[in-house]
């Protein structure tokens, strides 16, 4: 009985985490594309990032993958709206949407119906991808 | 300053009214109100010289407390939440400029101290009972 439980256990164990990971790239490339297209259209076409910002979201609600994913580029896209100070590099962008996507999945349901919770997402990831790019 | 937090509340109470619409939701509600507000504040610009940045900013940070949910906020509650986000607007963000997202923390503790305050009330009246 014992190893027939533990076998089931591992085979759950293996189906959450293969749920987790897809789950984590989803909402990882979502963020990414919120994040990177935010940041570039406010460096590349000397836009205001409030307005880059605003129609990433708006025209992220046009793609059709689900509402959830839309808050996940509106959340990227908050996190893209940090100055070439903060987010040197491009490569810092793939760092910092991993980071807002754990944060998104960890802390989302915790939240619900509060606004703002997806500019503190995106400022929390900015603010850990600093410590670590200073601490490196 | 008196304006600027006036401009908040609106903000805050236009989104949120209009996130309440068919179809609309609050995202789109949210950047549609702040490009909204962005169009006019630059057609303003051309006319009178003002520091247009910060009320772009304040439009949108105000949008993001209109994104609560209906269901556990009404337009008064809202208003306080827009009210108290002019405040750490003021007060929070010049501290974290250039950092991405100092805007959604400011609507986040507004509207969680609103939160706040609603509970307690609630709690108060319920123990007077």
């Amino acid at each position: 009985m014992g190893l027939r439980t533990l076998h089931i256990r591992n085979i759950v164990t293996q189906i959450i985490l293969k749920k987790y990971s897809l789950k984590l790239f989803y909402k990882y490339c979502a963020f990414f594309l919120g994040c990177f297209s935010t940041f570039f259209i406010a460096t590349n076409f000397d836009l205001s990032a409030v307005i880059a910002s605003a129609a990433v979201g708006l025209l992220s609600t046009f793609i059709p993958i689900g509402k959830k994913y839309h808050t996940v580029i509106y959340s990227g896209s908050f996190a893209g709206m940090c100055s070439q100070s903060i987010l040197t590099s491009y490569t810092q962008i793939f760092i910092l949407s991993f980071i807002g996507a754990i944060l998104y999945i960890s802390l989302a349901s915790h939240f619900k119906g509060l606004g703002g919770k997806l500019g503190t997402i995106a400022f929390l990831s900015v603010a850990l991808t600093y410590l670590i790019g200073s601490l490196i | 300053m008196i304006l600027l937090i006036a401009l908040s509340i609106l903000l805050s109470v236009l989104t949120f009214s209009f996130s309440k619409l068919n179809s609309i939701g609050a995202i789109r509600s949210s950047a549609i109100i702040t490009l909204i507000s962005c169009g006019i504040i630059m057609l303003l610009r051309t006319r009178w010289n003002f520091d247009s940045e910060t009320y772009m900013a304040l439009s949108f940070g105000a949008s993001f407390v209109g994104m609560s949910c209906p269901t556990r906020f009404g337009v008064k509650s809202i208003a306080f939440g827009g009210l108290f986000f002019g405040i750490f607007f003021l007060n929070l963000v010049p501290l974290l400029t250039g950092f991405g997202g100092a805007l959604g923390t400011s609507a986040f503790l507004a509207i969680s101290l609103v939160h706040l305050i609603l509970s307690g009330a609630r709690h108060l009246l319920f123990r007077s009972c």
